[in-house]
This record gives structure tokens, C-alpha cells and sequence, in this order.
């Protein structure tokens, strides 16, 4: 039986993905889960897995129209899916009464249910979120209760406020596979059996790392599952590091380079640290050398020997000023002030 | 440390000149355009280099205005001076592509670095701008919108609260303050752009309302539409129904006379016949009488009778068919009224629903305030330093300002021969003189005295504060001091160990000291 898992594919979420590409992103998001679905007709995938968030918020009835149509195009892949915590079933959601195409099952229960699937030989268990939040940890009693050959488990949370998860809980319940949703970085909680497929598509700044899909495929019980990646873009979050050396030009033209190299179609966060020529400034706006570039954080400091300038200004307000700081943490709001107040007195000296 | 011979090689109008430092005590007189501020310039450019600007401020910094004027690529000096009981002789090329300096001491031969900071040490960490603020010693000149006083004050408190000549809090302050606003600004047109968001989303927002609101127009019009239908529907029901009641009620009398009705017919015939027959009868009896007139009565009731059950009969039919077609064309209507209220309802929900994720986005992007909240960090940071810097500066008035006060107070006592003998500054840095039991404040001081105060500070902070005893160069700083004071001031310097140079381009200096070194000859 092969399958192929997705998850947290956010369609209608607006991603920031800067000024370059901030705009085609949420198309982009329907293009790749497109591209899921041709690949699962290509490839005559069996079961097309969906654990949760296949929306950012409530779909709408056209959304899901779009969606169903995609489902139904289908002519071999069985899909199931539930909702998660963005998408979960509100009062007036259309999950409620959508008719879905015949291939398409939806586990839109509030507790455990199952489809079973008597042509592949598999069950697949879920359950859907009915709000935006569940702390109970209601995977904790799942049970796979051997209606079929093959049984999988769709589950979507895994943090504190969406379903806390106990990996023993999961590792005793007897599924053969546990299909997850909810993080969005592609882990494997019990290598092979437990896996996070990750968010189809990065759709935070923070969701750094390659994104895409788990491919599997369970045959005499036993699963194999390889993570493919699929998404059009990556967000990467870079140091630079500058010493004394270092101009805002050299900075500039490292910073062009480096995307050069990981590529032009991501997205991209710098954080520049050490300890710059104190007369240099690394001003965001000069830095900013193309549309992908989504934030740069200044983190150095100006290179300035505290030790040294304390020994030779034991007797003025410089020192007195770095004696009053005393030691304090590698990049705490404390060590930024002494840096600053003494750049500040040698700048003005 | 004592310069002993400066050497002008090449440095802005001198050329090849040589200048010996003999005395302990040196006047360099001169009258204006003599090049005081040349040599001044040399002897800071030879102890702490001499770098060239970059981009505008090149144009006027030191480097450009001391190229020599012949032969600019040669641009060099040397200095010779002693310092800790050893001869040091440092040369210096500072022309852009053969810049270099070298240090040797004249005693053991003994190459130093001046990259590697050896000379740095021999003066005893002092800097080019402390160097500046405290040696180097003019007139005290204000700022173009400040009072002499306050200059003063100012000077003073820099010194008390910095302890150090080359520390400027305010500027610092200033720095930090400059900082902070452009991290606001920052701030500021943040939040603009995240405010300029929800904007566009709360319109997007609102036209979606607006949908929605056309949307429940129509779908109450097509309610009140469908309902007025009904009621119509109703009334031509209900008004059918009535004359089908009627209809029925006759059908109903018809049927109960149904007989009578027949017999009606049949008597209206049979009549008629009759009424025929008797005026055929009357027609071969060729009696036109009365006969006639009863057969064509007979005829008249007979067809009269006949008839009137004969219209009932078509007046049910026509009911029936009226009837009929209504109750298959109301329904059509209904229906597609229906689907209308439907389609409407179906629609409202899509739009109602896109409102709620409109909604939540704004939420969001007004939630999403990381950015935002760094540089409130960043400005809490800035603040922060501010505040330390403050507070040092606080620390430094208690703890130094005591010595400082003690040291300044005692140079101004003997240059002004006792008149003056305490200099009060207190912790607000608020400056007076004790002058025979009383308090004078600052302000009300000649400027003479302001003068002397200033010496006596820039003096004390050059004892308090640096270890080495740097040369204390001295630019007409005397201009404003009478014959007594100057005297006075002058023979107080005689005593201090550190070198004194004085640029002047009066005479009187030169005489003054002249005569000093007479009566100190004279002494021993």
C-alpha cells in the first residue's frame, strides 16, 4: 500500500515572503498541493494522507469546491483528512455540509472514528479539532483496534495547547503509522512510524529548513517512509559575521553572494554579529539588497576592548561607566547599553 | 616627558626648521601669522599621528591644512624628547603613500614600535583629544549663544562628572539621544506600515460587509417577495376557494336537485314541445288565437327553464378550468423564489465567513509585533545607557570632586595671591569662589578671574588625571590676566615639574619669564 502524507498546508494563509514575492506566495500554496496531487495520479499512490490545516482559516465554499475538484481528478488515490486547530470545524463551517467527492474521506468527527478502507486492506483513524485549542492529550488512549491489515493513525497537535502528545502513548497504540500535522519542521517522533510530514510550503519566516512531503509505502507490516522535498521557496535565517574589518560594502556584496549561492527563490533573514569598526554603521536599508531579503538584525558591537579601555580609565566616567555594568551576559539588554554608552563617549570624546 | 627639538622637516610653511627646547620654562614668540599654530599642530601631529580624513571633512582637517606648501610629498618631521631619564628621538613621513613613523631610544639604540603602541606607554595613555582638552591650554571662548560663565560651568561640570578632560558627557548624551530618536523614527514608520495593513484589510473588510449587507437587502426583498406571493397566492386561493365552495355548494344543490333540475329541463322541453306542438297544432287548425299565444309562452318558459340549468352547467366547468392552471403555475414560482432565498443565504454565509477571516487576519498582523518589539528593546537599551551614563557621571562628581575641587583651589590661590582661595562646586555643579568669607558666584566674576579659573581647572585635572608629565603648552592664554596675576601665574608654573611652551605675541610673557629665571639665578 503506498501513501503519501501531507500536512499544514495552509491554503489562504498570505505569507510574508518580502516584497518580491509576497504577492504569487498564496498562489503558490494551491500550485504545490497541485503538484501533491499529480504526483499521487501519477505515481497511482493509494492513499493520499492529509493530517490537518489543509486551510489557514475557515475555507470557503469556492476554496473548497477548488479543493474537491483537485480530490476528484483522482481516478486511483483514496484521500483522508481532518481539520486541525486553524481550520477546525466551527459552527458555521462549510466541512459541516460539504459533499465531498466519492474518494474523499473526511474524518470530521469531535472524537476517534474510522474509515476503514477494505480495497487497500487499512483503516485510518482521526478525529477533527472543533476549536482553536485542545489541551487534553486525547491521543494518549488512541488505540488501533485491528479492523485491518494496515492502520493508520492521522493525528494533529502535539504542543500544549494542541493536544499535548506522550511519545510512549503513541509508540504502545498499535498503529503502523502515525501520519502528523501541527509542527511545521519535517521530524520523525518514532523514526518511521511517527512522523511530522512538516508544512507542505514554509507559511512563517520562522519555518526554516526544507519543506515537502513524505512518500510511504507499508508492505507485510512493515513501513518505509523518505521525506521528498517539494516546496518552491525556503526561508533561511543567516549570520554574518564582521570584524574590524569589515565595511558596509564588503557586507553588502557577501550578503548578494551568499544568496547567490543558496538561491534567488528564498527567503532570507541575516543576523549580523562580532565586533565591527566602531565608525562603521550597518544600516538596514543600504543592506537590504533585494526583494527576498526579509529582515537583517545589527547585533555587533563596536570593537572596543573593555578590559583595555577599563585599565586605561579606571580614573574618568569611562571606566567608572564599564565598572558600573560589571560582568553581564553575552548579548543581554546590559551588554548592548555598555557597548553603546561607551561607543557613545569615544565618539564624542 | 620633555620635548628637547622639534624638527619641521617638511610641514606646512616650515621647511628644514629646527626648534630647541632649552629652558624648563620656553616662550615662542611671535607676532600673528608667525606659524605658532603650525608648531602647535606639529608637535600634536609628531606625539599621536596624524591620519587623513575621508571624504568631505577631508578638505578641512588637520592633514590638508598642514601640507607643505612646497613640495607636498615630502611631508615629514621629527621630534626628539626625553622622557623617564631616557632620549628618544621619533620620526614621522606622513604623506599618503609613505606613511611611517619610527621610534629610537637615543641611549641604547633600542628600536621601538609606534604601531605596537610603545610610545602610546611612554605617555602614559594619554590621548590626542586629551591631550588637546587639558594640556593644551588657550583662551576660554564660548559658544556664540552662551555666556563665558556658563561655558565655564560647563567645562567644570564635563570635568567633574567625567573626570577627564577628553570626556565629553553631554556630547555622549547627545549620541545616545540622536540614537534613540532615529530608532524611534524607525519605530514609528513601522507601525505606520502595519497600521497602512490593517488599513487595507479593514477596507477589504468593509467591502465584504457591504456584500453582505446587499446581500441581506435582497435576501429580505426576495423573502418579502416570496411572502407577498404566498399572500396573494392565499387571497386567489382563498377567493377561488370561496367560489369553489360556492361551486360546490351548488354542485352539492345541483346534485340534491339534481332530479329537480333534470325535471326542470325536461319540463323546459316538454314545455317547449308543447309550446311546438300547440302552435303546429294551431297552425293546421289555422286558429290564431289565443291558442298561439299560450304555445309561444309554453316555448318561452320551456327554453327558459332549459336553459338556466344548462348555464350553471358551463359556470362550474370554467371554475374548475381557473382553478385549475393556478395551482400549476403558483408553485413554479415558489420554487424559484426558494432557490433565490437559497443562493442569497449561501452567499451571505461565504461572505460572512471571509468577513471572520478578514477579521482574524487584522488581528494578527496588530498581534505580530516582533519587530516592533525589538526596537522597543532597542530603545530600552539606549535608555539604559543613558541612564548608567548618569549615574556614573553622579559617582564621578562624588568621588574625584572632592580632589579635584582641593587640587583646582590651590592653583587658584596662589596664581591669584590668596584673593581667591577656594574653588566650591557643588554636587548640582553649581560653581562660586570663597573670596575673604564670602561666596561669589561665577557669573559675577571678572573675566580675568573666569580666565584664571579655567587655568586652575585644566591644571588640576592635568595632575589628577595623567600619571606622565606631558608638556603643558600654553596659546596666549594670558591675554586677559593683569601684570600681578601673571606674574603670579608664571612663577607658579616655574615651580611645576612639567614642561611649559608658550606660544605668545606679546612680549611681556618673554620678559616676565626672563626676569623669573633672573630672580631664580638670583635666589641660588
Amino acid at each position: 500500500m503506498k501513501f503519501i502524507h501531507i500536512a499544514d498546508v495552509h491554503l489562504g494563509a498570505e505569507p510574508d515572503a518580502g516584497s518580491a514575492y509576497s504577492d504569487v506566495r498564496p498562489r503558490e500554496l494551491w500550485d504545490t498541493l497541485e503538484e501533491v496531487v499529480s504526483i499521487c495520479e501519477q505515481e497511482q499512490t493509494d492513499l493520499l494522507l492529509i493530517a490537518g490545516d489543509l486551510f489557514h482559516r475557515q475555507p470557503l465554499l469556492r476554496e473548497l469546491k477548488e479543493v474537491n475538484y483537485l480530490f476528484d481528478s483522482l481516478t486511483h488515490t483514496k484521500v483522508v483528512l481532518i481539520a486541525g486547530n486553524h481550520d477546525y470545524i466551527a459552527m458555521n463551517s462549510y466541512y459541516r455540509t460539504f459533499e465531498w467527492s466519492p474518494n474523499v474521506y473526511p474524518l470530521f468527527g469531535r472524537e476517534m472514528e474510522y474509515v476503514l478502507l477494505k480495497e487497500l486492506n487499512t483503516a485510518v483513524y482521526g478525529f477533527s479539532y472543533y476549536s482553536r485549542e485542545i489541551r487534553e492529550p486525547k491521543y494518549d488512549t488512541a488505540h488501533a483496534k485491528g479492523l485491518a491489515e494496515m492502520e493508520i493513525l492521522l493525528v494533529h497537535g502535539g504542543d500544549e495547547k494542541h493536544i499535548p502528545i506522550r511519545r510512549n502513548a503513541l509508540e504502545q497504540s498499535g498503529f503502523d503509522y502515525i501520519a502528523m500535522g501541527h509542527i511545521h519542521r519535517q521530524q520523525e517522533l518514532i523514526p518511521g512510524r511517527a512522523v511530522y510530514a512538516g508544512a507542505l510550503e514554509p507559511t512563517d519566516k520562522n519555518d526554516i529548513g526544507s519543506h515537502g512531503f513524505i512518500r510511504g509505502e507499508i508492505r507485510d507490516r512493515t513501513v518505509r517512509t523518505q521525506f521528498v522535498p517539494l516546496a518552491k521557496r525556503e526561508y533561511l535565517h543567516l549570520t554574518l559575521k564582521v570584524d574590524q574589518e569589515t565595511t558596509a560594502g564588503s557586507l553588502r556584496a557577501r550578503m548578494r553572494q551568499m544568496i547567490e549561492e543558496r538561491g534567488t527563490e528564498n527567503l532570507y533573514q541575516f543576523m549580523i554579529k562580532g565586533f565591527r569598526d566602531p565608525d562603521v554603521e550597518f544600516t538596514a536599508e543600504y543592506l537590504k539588497v533585494s526583494g527576498n531579503v526579509l529582515s537583517i538584525s545589527d547585533e555587533t558591537k563596536a570593537a572596543y576592548d573593555m578590559d583595555r579601555l577599563l585599565e586605561e580609565n579606571r580614573e574618568n566616567l569611562i571606566g567608572r561607566y564599564i565598572e558600573l555594568f560589571g560582568d553581564c551576559e553575552e548579548g543581554s539588554i546590559e551588554q548592548q547599553a555598555l557597548y553603546e554608552g561607551v561607543q557613545a563617549l569615544m565618539e564624542s570624546r | 616627558m620633555q620635548i628637547l627639538e622639534l624638527h619641521l622637516k617638511n610641514f606646512g610653511k616650515f621647511t628644514d626648521r629646527h626648534i630647541y627646547f632649552t629652558e624648563h620654562m620656553q616662550v615662542i614668540h611671535g607676532e600673528n601669522e608667525y606659524g605658532k599654530s603650525t608648531i602647535y599642530a606639529f608637535i600634536k601631529a609628531m606625539l599621536f599621528g596624524m591620519e587623513r580624513g575621508r571624504g568631505r571633512a577631508a578638505a578641512k582637517d588637520a592633514f590638508s591644512r598642514y601640507e607643505p606648501w612646497e613640495n607636498p610629498n615630502y611631508y615629514a618631521g621629527a621630534m626628539r624628547f626625553c622622557c623617564g631619564g631616557r632620549t628618544f628621538y621619533l620620526e614621522r613621513t606622513f604623506d599618503r603613500y609613505a606613511k611611517k613613523a619610527s621610534l629610537v631610544c637615543e641611549d641604547d639604540g633600542e628600536e621601538l614600535s609606534v604601531e605596537a603602541g610603545d610610545l602610546e606607554m611612554l605617555l602614559g595613555g594619554i590621548t590626542a583629544s586629551s591631550f588637546e582638552n587639558t594640556a593644551a591650554i588657550g583662551q576660554l571662548t564660548a559658544k556664540p549663544d552662551q555666556g563665558l560663565a556658563a561655558e565655564l560651568k560647563n567645562y567644570a561640570a564635563n570635568y567633574y562628572e567625567t573626570g577627564s578632560g577628553d570626556v565629553n558627557l553631554q556630547g555622549a548624551l547627545d549620541w545616545l539621544k540622536d540614537k534613540k530618536r532615529r530608532t524611534e523614527q524607525a519605530q514609528k514608520e513601522h507601525r505606520e506600515d502595519c497600521q497602512k495593513k490593517v488599513e487595507k484589510l479593514r477596507i477589504q473588510k468593509r467591502y465584504v460587509e457591504m456584500d453582505e449587507e446587499h446581500l441581506q437587502e435582497k435576501l429580505t426583498e426576495t423573502k418579502e417577495e416570496l411572502k407577498s406571493a404566498k399572500q396573494k397566492a392565499e387571497r386567489v386561493k382563498k377567493a377561488q376557494d370561496a367560489k369553489f365552495e360556492t361551486v360546490a355548494r351548488q354542485q352539492e344543490e345541483r346534485k340534491e336537485r339534481g332530479g329537480f333540475r333534470r325535471i326542470c329541463l325536461v319540463i323546459g322541453c316538454i314545455v317547449t314541445l308543447f309550446g311546438v306542438g300547440g302552435l303546429i297544432v294551431s297552425w293546421f287548425m289555422e286558429s290564431f288565437g289565443l291558442e298561439m299565444i299560450w304555445g309561444v309562452v309554453l316555448i318561452l318558459i320551456g327554453m327558459g327553464v332549459a336553459t338556466a340549468g344548462l348555464w350553471r352547467k358551463t359556470d362550474l366547468r370554467s371554475v374548475q378550468e381557473e382553478s385549475d392552471t393556478k395551482e400549476v403555475s403558483e408553485p413554479v414560482a415558489f420554487r424559484e423564489l426558494h432557490w433565490e432565498i437559497a443562493r442569497l443565504q449561501e452567499e451571505g454565509k461565504e461572505k460572512s465567513l471571509l468577513k471572520r477571516n478578514l477579521q482574524e487576519q487584522i488581528e494578527e498582523v496588530e498581534e505580530d509585533e516582533e519587530t516592533d518589539r525589538k526596537l522597543q528593546e532597542k530603545i530600552q537599551m539606549l535608555d539604559l545607557a543613558g541612564k548608567k551614563l548618569r549615574e556614573a557621571a553622579e559617582e564621578m562628581v562624588h568621588r574625584s570632586g572632592e580632589r579635584m575641587n582641593r587640587e583646582a583651589s590651590e592653583i587658584l590661590r596662589s596664581i591669584t595671591n590668596g584673593r581667591y582661595h577656594h574653588l566650591l562646586i557643588d554636587e548640582h555643579l553649581d560653581m562660586a569662589v570663597l573670596s575673604e568669607g564670602r561666596r561669589i558666584p561665577v557669573e559675577r566674576l571678572s573675566r580675568g578671574t573666569m580666565e584664571q579659573i579655567y587655568f586652575s581647572l585644566r591644571m588640576g585635572a592635568l595632575n589628577l588625571l595623567y600619571e606622565e608629565e606631558v608638556p603643558v603648552i600654553l596659546d596666549d592664554a594670558f591675554v586677559y590676566y593683569d601684570e600681578k596675576r601673571l606674574k603670579s601665574v608664571l612663577k607658579w608654573l616655574s615651580e611645576q615639574p612639567r614642561q611649559v611652551i608658550m606660544f605668545s605675541c606679546q612680549t611681556r610673557e618673554k620678559q616676565l619669564v626672563d626676569s623669573l629665571e633672573r630672580w631664580k639665578d638670583e635666589a641660588l
